[in-house]
């Protein structure tokens, strides 16, 4: 059961489709299905925290919970009808996968009828015109998961460190072609919060990729049982939502990096606006929201409902809706301002 | 002519056993079973079991329940349920293998049960929220299917 036959999908996807049994917390809905190349010999990367990892000695999670893998055809036969904004396909680093997304993403754009991004694995991207292509399969977005926020995380939690392959200059110089093939913002980023980085180098990264024309998605790291970084604390539900935060305020362009305020640690001090911007801005909640590429209606799509906390949990880090105002206060409160 | 315990009602997909009472206080979803005159057990019922999906994580905070007041959390991968206690009472066991694997609530909802507990109030199995009746019964699991597919 390999790509592109198959493909693996997240385990809010097999709800959404009515392949698992299962429903969403709050009433949330997945508005974006994504989706996972697979291979037998899965992928060559070797990143410390990803459960898709070829260091990985135990488990099978990925981003928390069990993806399953299904046919391609039964998916497309199930999306029908379904209240789904966006299809993303994601490559895994092997040497098939480049080949086999042209292919799904041809599929999914003309049998599903949906907008798709792509996740794009850097390393297998060695020219311009591989974007192209995929473009002219018919993707309309493209992310880069460069994940870590500074180069020496990056080396060593995916680089040479990790005995991997993944280079940092790669991952840019691909985001730089996606702009220029996908244009302004339907390109993003994807950082991990927690990694090890400090407050400031997040913000200098989301703001290097908004200047770049890339949108920065941020997600919260979650550890995955069985990697080498199963043990790394998860990052405090206060440190993310100043990040947040921050990257909604440089996202609207109400504030630039350089205007923000740090620690000498690192730690974001002032947000680079007057306070009645700022309550404005939180009690407004959308900076909370899940980040990830927009659906046809131009609000985000891929919400990933629960996909870094347990829905259990006191706060969520990425609401997958708008927060409400018992949400807010808690909010708040994370940000001391309550 | 079959026995209580043999009797069970179907509604849709889910089945209840009309040995014991279910709970529909803030739609929780509990069945409880009386094991003799004030002692009962507890559990989560066919639909919440097979709609929430495969659960993953159960807690049991309190030893003292106070109807109305959550005593338990169970979750699945995306969802999450209070449990609020049916009855008031004093737990006197819990069920360590459900505890630790409440997947075994998925497998089997009526035959995994999550607490004991020794009734303070046995009026309380009168309130209108308890339900046995097999004609009241289906009429909240319908409704409830009705929600779940609103949702």
């Amino acid at each position: 059961m390999e790509s592109p036959e198959y493909v693996q999908t997240s385990t809010a996807g097999a709800i959404t489709l009515g392949l698992m049994k299962g429903r969403f917390y709050r009433g949330a809905k997945l508005r974006a299905l994504n989706l996972l190349l697979t291979y037998r010999d899965g992928c060559t990367g070797g990143c410390a925290y990803c459960g898709l990892s070829r260091r990985r000695v135990a488990g099978d999670s990925f981003i928390r919970v069990e993806w399953p893998t299904y046919a391609v055809d039964e998916i497309l036969e199930r999306l029908e009808g379904r209240e789904v904004e966006r299809v993303c396909i994601s490559m895994i680093t092997h040497p098939r996968a480049y080949g086999d997304t042209l292919t799904l993403v041809e599929r999914f754009s003309a049998e599903g009828g949906l907008p798709v991004s792509v996740l794009a694995s850097p390393m297998l991207i060695r020219s311009p015109e591989q974007l192209d292509a995929l473009k002219l399969a018919g993707a309309d977005m493209c992310g880069i998961a460069v994940d870590c926020a500074t180069p020496e995380l990056f080396e060593r939690l995916r680089g040479r460190g990790a005995g991997s392959g993944h280079r940092w200059e790669q991952y840019w110089r691909v985001a730089e072609w996606a702009v220029e093939c996908f244009g302004r913002y339907n390109v993003s980023v994807h950082l991990i919060v927690g990694l090890g980085e400090t407050e400031e180098e997040m913000l200098r990264t989301v703001q290097r990729a908004y200047d770049l024309g890339a949108e920065a998605h941020l997600f919260a790291f979650y550890p995955e049982p069985g990697s080498p970084m199963q043990e790394h604390p998860r990052v405090s539900l206060e440190q993310y939502r100043r990040v947040q935060l921050a990257r909604y305020l440089i996202h609207t362009r109400l504030a630039r990096v350089e205007q923000m305020s740090f620690s000498p640690s690192g730690r974001l001090l002032g947000f680079g606006v007057d306070g009645e911007t700022l309550l404005r801005v939180v009690e407004d909640g959308r900076a909370f929201m899940t980040s990830g590429c927009r659906g046809r209606d131009g609000e985000v799509a891929c919400n990933r409902p629960y996909g870094n906390e347990r829905p259990g949990e006191e706060q969520l880090r990425n609401y997958p809706f708008r927060p409400e105002r018992e949400d807010i206060e808690g909010i708040k409160r994370s940000l001391g301002m309550a | 002519m079959k026995s209580e315990a043999e009797q069970v009602l179907r509604v849709g997909d889910y089945e209840f056993p009309l040995d014991r009472y279910y709970c529909s206080y803030r739609n929780s979803h509990l069945w409880l079973r009386m094991l003799d005159d004030t002692t009962a057990e507890i559990g989560v019922d066919a639909f919440l079991s097979e709609t929430a999906g495969r659960f993953s994580y159960l807690s049991v905070g309190s030893e003292r329940l106070e109807r109305g007041r959550n005593f338990a959390t169970i979750e699945s991968a995306k969802f999450v349920s209070r449990l609020p206690a049916p009855v008031s009472g004093e737990v006197v066991e819990l069920n360590a293998e459900v505890v630790s694997n409440p997947s075994r609530i998925n497998e089997a909802p009526y035959h995994s049960w999550i607490v004991r507990v020794r009734l303070s109030s046995p009026e309380e199995l009168e309130g209108e929220h308890m339900l046995r009746d097999a004609e009241r019964l289906r009429a909240w699991i319908e409704r409830e299917i009705e929600r779940l597919e609103e949702e």
